[in-house]
């Protein structure tokens, strides 16, 4: 079973040259990391000494990577004590550690990219058939009874309706969010004074400029002279909705004339023609069908000519004359068709400033998701590490985790979020995020510490069997996994809590001042009409409930499912 | 293990938790405002400042400072609070409010715990089936609602709606329709006073139909909590040995599940009612500026924005207090069902 | 040992629908207990044995289901000595309710985790009680029991007289009993349940009555369900591996004790387990189960001399004596065949020494080969 998986043999060269890299990557880890992390550090004490130095926006942008980084690293430190050896479990801590650490760096921009091609390199290496001898067999060993009930678990998951729905509904709200720029109808801070709290579906009643841009080159390099270009435009209804008349624009500008001292005419000419009839004639035979037309001689030409206010069809056309050729000659041309039109209709309204609710909510969506997908990974990250050192290596680390933990519950969360947005003082979405990480990190140190402890107890047994097993090995093969099913459900369940409570937070008013989309905020405009404009916290709120209903849905399904003592196989 | 025993030890571990709780909230106001602040108001006279910072011990080390503010906490001086005009002390503003907030809170609880635990029954033994799931949507709504929406869209249903179509509505804020009716508080809990002491029956009927909104728009939250550790408890429950046994001594479905599965599931519900209780405490900040109801939430939004210091903190002390007391009872509660607690 | 049969499982088959497959857990198993016998069942672990108790109570869960077969109880009244015939496995569940606990019984393995742990030990007694059975003389009894108490206690005459009519007019009522309030049939009902802890020899039954599990041992514990076991009377007490989870010496005083009381109340008993002492010191009547089926069945003493089923045979000689001296421990080669695909056949045939081509094809029948021995098996053994 085993020999198309293996070589037959070792191969002592690659799994020495895999080793190498790894100490290669580790090192690059500990100095970025640290360089990032104890930089921080050090421009903190700076300041506490008085020194108002801020930290370039890099170490201030990175700091929480770099942390990660640290402790990753650190963990990579000890598995490649093991890969040495040819232990096979420390291969396998590896291939966790590098995909955690794909995750990471891949948040980090180019220098992320930097270690993601190390990182590539090295699992390269790693599953070359002579170095795959050395762990990939027990590896599979390992993990079959895990991909196991990771199968039978998908497949009590789509059984389930519940999750189903939840997936589904998250999947398209998540599209929406993204999808924002092309869907929206408006921007998200925009606001039309004209369109005060209309119902839904109203039409707006302001108007706006758009320019169409029917030709737009930047160096229009005439070779041949004469040169010319044509073009056939379409008034169409569209251009045509409003009151405004629509005009046409021609620039042409920027001129230089290089080396050559030519003289150039630019003559611009619009036509009552359409394209074919425009072919079919002589150049005489179109001065006849002549609507407007305006030239200068080496010097920018920039007009308006206001079009017919009804539906037609005319050619224009832009001549560049001059005495001789000439190749160093160019400039800007621009034709610019200038119309009016009305705003889009607005779907489900508008709010007490003019903005749209439609388009609000999905730009909402964007920051309501960021912040819940922020603040609970953030959350996870932090708590998870010191919740696993606690419960891991106990003692008066324990303790004092414990304790920390029980004075942060012993506030309500809400409670605890306002008092630290008020401590940092500014008020915006950002705040809000960093306050709601700090509210929520105990919950998932005590559920990994949980964990880790009843792990911990089943393992020490299995230790003593596996003389040599190192803590790292231990942690990651076997206590890791077992961590991560709860996680899980607690981290989907937080998505809506989190979301919750920000909304709750802005609605207060420790949101930013006016003006961000945000559901939260929407909804503290509408509640002062609730009476006669009903709809504008009749969206938001739905939106707030459809989306944490959705990750509720999947977060209690995914429970129910995992919970060994309802599993039924 | 006697249960006073169990008692007492379960207020010495409290303790500990106060001390942080104060702690952190002084050091806390110490942080985001002016502790001055705390002690004065706008109209407090420029001469009288210096003698306040002497009292306090604000120019003193902190370690004084917090000596300072402990003594004073415990002798019942809990600062004064600016926004309610009259610059009343701290103290007398919680007790003035505490009484509304109370009575709104254990009414949520109550309609929470009496909907909640047979939803919760029913949803555990009908898993999977069409009850299950629509009591699950029932309750994942409860927790995924934003509680101050809820609330808006029940007053502008229950309340605007109804009266448009001429149905009977709820009335939309307050405890009781003060127009008609008389209340000079005696205890402040108005459902007790309007019987004992005012010996009048309409105001009571009122006092709940004011109560009904608020009140569910409070506890749902707390309903969706109940019914889904009750949903999760029992589903444990049921798998376990002893139901097997109950079942083999020929008792009927209805008394196997509904007496001795549900004492045990009662157990883990019973602690998840006792946290869910600071939950409520966070539902009535919202609630109550959403009903106009006169308690500790309206008050505590309001100090926040205005940033009254010694308002915020008497507010977070109480809560905190409020949690610790709680999470007791509940312990208590814990010991009376589970014998196995009571003995060690 | 009488020849009356009190139970008799014919062909009883029992699925379990699984995400893996269909397990085959009960594939034909016949099983005859006669009135007054300790019938033992005797089996490796994953046999069946467990699910055949189930399955005469009906507590067999989803996902498992009685798929064919039948359960025949006789049921016989202790005092008219009246038989009533009836299906167990096609019953009526609410029907069922009046068998549970009060015809049959069953005692678990676990005393740990079988009883409430939230009930008072007596109170557990007490409910089954309750339900089954007509206190309303009991009720009497203990009316008079407390009046003629109170009479040994030196009291005037005038309430003397008035005592002793009252104990006249209770023993009055004693043919056509009232109904009885609920707080007096409570009462009676802990009166009975001291009784029958006193009967399973507990220690301090008056006290035991209002102690939770939690507090007792667990032999006493193991006592006390037995006690809630036999309250009703009833006609058949199924004891699923009630002694494996005890320790040696509290095992020996329980498998006493079952025999003892089966002789003071008459109730005709079914010891399941896999360990054969258990078996020799206490049933008389054997059945052998492999997978899912009876293999054999016969009278424990004919059993142990001349086994006819080769697996019976591996299994005794597998069980290490005393007196004989050994290098290695004999064993059956192989392993228990997997239940959602189990062999076609015979399913003992991959691991027996004896089997033909016809045990690969067609599953032996449970026959009478010898009077008063059933075998299931194309080529018993012949000594």
């Amino acid at each position: 079973m085993e020999t198309e998986v293996q070589s037959n043999y070792g191969n002592e060269t690659m799994a020495k040259l895999l080793s190498i890299v790894q100490v290669i990557f580790i090192m690059a880890g500990f100095l970025f990391g640290g360089v990032i992390f104890f930089g921080y550090l050090a421009y903190g004490i700076q300041g506490l000494f008085g020194v108002s130095l801020v930290a370039p926006l890099i170490v201030r942008e990175l700091i929480l990577q770099s942390l990660i980084v640290l402790v990753l690293t650190f963990f990579m430190l000890r598995a490649n004590q093991g890969v040495t050896e040819h232990i096979p479990d420390a291969y396998g801590t590896s291939f966790y550690l590098y995909i955690f650490m794909t995750i990471v760096y891949a948040t980090m921009g180019t220098i992320g990219l930097i270690f993601l091609i190390l990182i590539v390199f090295q699992l390269l290496l790693m599953f070359l058939p002579g170095v795959r001898y050395y762990w990939f067999a027990e590896f599979v060993e390992d993990t079959r009874p895990r991909v196991k009930e990771t199968r039978f678990t998908l497949h009590l998951i789509r059984k389930s309706p519940l999750v189903v729905a939840g997936i589904i509904i998250i999947t398209f709200m998540t599209g929406i969010a993204l999808a924002a720029p092309w869907i929206t109808t408006y921007a998200g801070d925009e606001m039309v004074f004209d369109d005060v709290r209309l119902p839904p579906g109203s039409p707006s009643a302001d108007i706006k400029q758009i320019y169409q841009y029917l030709f737009d080159e930047k160096t229009h390099n005439p070779d041949v002279m004469p040169d010319y270009l044509y073009q056939e435009i379409e008034v169409t209804e569209d251009n045509l909705v409003t009151v405004e008349i629509p005009e046409l624009f021609i620039g042409v500008s920027e001129l230089t004339t290089g080396t050559d001292a030519v003289s150039v005419n630019i003559t611009f000419r619009v036509y009552s023609l359409d394209l074919e009839t425009y072919d079919s004639m002589t150049p005489s035979q179109r001065l006849s069908h002549l609507y407007a037309n305006a030239s200068v001689v080496d010097a920018s030409l920039l007009e308006y000519f206001q079009l017919p206010d009804e539906e037609g069809t005319f050619v224009w056309e832009l001549q560049f004359i001059a005495a001789q050729k000439t190749s160093t000659w160019s400039c800007y041309t621009r034709v610019v068709l200038a119309y009016f039109t009305f705003y889009p209709d607005h779907i489900w309204g508008t709010d007490n400033y003019g903005g749209d609710i439609y388009s609000r909510i999905i730009w909402g969506a964007q920051e309501d998701l960021r912040i819940a997908l922020s603040v609970v990974l953030v959350a996870l990250a932090f708590g998870a590490v010191i919740g696993a050192s606690s419960g891991y290596y106990g003692g008066k680390l324990d303790e004092l985790v414990m304790r920390v933990t029980d004075i942060f519950f012993a506030f309500p969360g809400l409670v605890l979020a306002m008092a630290i947005v008020m401590a940092i003082g500014v008020r915006s979405l950002g705040t809000i995020s960093i306050a709601l990480m700090i509210t929520w990190w105990p919950t998932y140190a005590r559920l990994v510490r949980g964990q880790v402890l009843s792990e911990r107890e089943k393992l020490y047994i299995e230790a003593a069997r596996s003389s040599g097993a190192s803590d790292t090995r231990i942690l990651f093969s076997h206590i890791l996994p077992n961590t991560i099913q709860p996680v899980i459900v607690q981290a989907t369940m937080d998505f809506g809590s989190v979301l919750l409570v920000a909304a709750g937070l802005s609605f207060i008013g420790f949101g930013p001042p006016v003006g961000t989309a945000e559901w939260g905020m929407m909804i503290a405009r509408g509640q002062d009409f609730i009476l006669s404009s009903p709809w504008m916290t009749l969206y938001p709120g739905l939106a707030i409930l459809v989306t944490a209903l959705a990750f509720n849905l999947v977060g209690d399904g995914i429970r129910d499912i995992m919970d060994p003592k309802l599993r039924r196989r | 293990m006697k249960l006073r025993d169990f008692i007492l030890r379960r207020l010495i571990l409290a303790i500990p938790v106060i001390f942080g709780v104060l702690t952190i909230t002084w050091f806390l106001s110490y942080v985001v405002g002016d502790p001055l602040a705390m002690y004065i108001t706008e109209r407090t006279p420029d001469e009288a400042i210096p003698g306040i910072i002497a009292a306090r011990g604000l120019d003193e080390p902190l370690v004084v400072q917090y000596f300072l503010y402990l003594t004073a906490l415990f002798q019942g001086d809990w600062g004064v609070s600016t926004i309610t005009g009259a610059d009343q002390p701290v103290l007398t503003v919680l007790a003035r409010l505490f009484p509304a907030t109370i009575e709104l809170s254990i009414f949520a609880m109550i309609i929470a715990i009496v909907l909640g635990i047979p939803l919760g029954i029913i949803s555990a033994t009908k898993k999977d089936k069409v009850a299950d799931h629509i009591t699950r949507v029932f309750a994942l709504t409860g927790v995924s609602m934003p509680i101050f929406w809820f609330g808006l869209m029940l007053k502008y249903v229950l309340f605007f709606q109804f009266s448009q179509w001429n149905l009977p509505y709820l009335p939309g804020g307050d405890r009781y329709s003060f127009r008609r009716y008389d209340w000079t508080p005696t205890t402040g809990f108005l459902l007790f006073d309007s019987l004992v002491f005012e010996h009048n029956p309409g105001l009571f009927m009122d006092a709940i139909i004011h109560l009904i909104m608020p009140g569910f728009c409070l506890g749902y939250i707390t309903l969706a909590i109940i019914t889904r550790m009750m949903r999760s408890s029992m589903l444990e429950v049921i798998k376990e040995d002893y139901i097997t046994l109950a079942r083999s001594k020929g008792l009927s479905e209805r008394i196997v599940i509904y007496k001795h599965a549900l004492r045990n599931a009662l157990i883990p519900t019973v602690t998840v009612i006792g946290l869910a209780f600071g939950g409520l405490i966070t539902g009535a900040v919202l609630t109550e500026t959403i009903f106009n109801w006169p308690g500790l939430g309206r008050w505590a939004t309001q100090s926040i924005l205005n940033s009254d210091i010694a308002a915020i903190n008497g507010f977070t002390l109480l809560v905190a207090f409020i949690f610790v007391t709680a999470n007791f009872i509940v312990d208590m509660i814990y010991g009376v069902l589970d014998p196995r607690i009571r003995f060690g | 040992m009488s020849d009356e049969l009190v139970l008799h499982v014919k062909d009883l088959h029992v699925n379990f629908y699984t995400y893996e497959g269909v397990v085959k857990a009960l594939d034909g198993v016949d099983m005859f207990l006669r009135r007054g016998d300790t019938m033992g069942v005797v089996g490796e672990t994953g046999c069946g044995k467990s699910v055949t108790a189930k399955a005469i109570l009906r507590l067999v869960e989803a996902p498992g289901k009685i798929e064919d077969g039948a359960i025949v109880f006789y049921d016989q009244d202790f005092e008219t000595k009246e038989t009533i015939e009836v299906d167990l496995a096609t019953l009526a569940p609410e029907r069922m309710l009046d068998i549970r606990g009060n015809r049959i019984s069953i005692v678990f393995q676990d005393p740990a985790t079988y009883p409430n742990p939230v009930f008072r030990i007596g109170d557990q007694i007490a409910e089954v009680i309750q339900l089954h059975q007509d206190l309303a003389k009991d009720v009497l009894y203990m009316k008079i029991a407390k009046l003629e108490f109170s009479l040994s206690q030196n009291i005037s005459g005038d309430d003397r007289a008035e005592i002793e009519g009252k104990i006249a007019y209770y023993r009055e009522q004693l043919d056509n009993p009232p109904e009885p309030d609920k707080k007096s049939i409570r009462e009676a009902a802990k009166l009975k349940a001291i009784e029958m802890l006193r009967l399973v020899r507990m220690p301090a039954p008056e006290q035991v009555v209002n102690q939770y599990p939690h507090e007792l041992s667990g032999g006493m514990r193991q006592r006390a369900l037995i006690a809630m076991s036999l309250a009703c009377n009833p006609s058949i007490l199924i004891c699923d591996e009630a002694t494996t989870a005890l320790d040696v010496t509290v095992q020996a005083q329980v498998l006493k004790l079952l025999n003892q009381l089966k002789s003071e109340i008459g109730t005709s008993i079914i010891v399941i387990t896999h360990d054969m002492g258990v078996v020799a010191e206490t049933c008389n009547w054997t059945n052998v189960m492999y997978a899912g089926t009876t293999v054999e069945s016969c009278a424990t003493e004919r059993l142990f001399a001349k086994p006819l089923h080769p697996y019976t045979d591996g299994l005794l000689t597998a069980v290490p004596k005393l007196h004989e001296e050994k290098v290695r421990l004999p064993q059956i080669r192989g392993s228990v065949p997997n239940l959602i695909t189990p062999p076609l056949g015979c399913r003992f045939h991959p691991r027996c020494d004896h089997a033909t081509s016809v045990c690969k094809e067609q599953k032996p029948k449970l026959e009478q080969l010898e009077p008063g021995h059933w075998v299931a098996c194309h080529n018993p053994l012949q000594k």
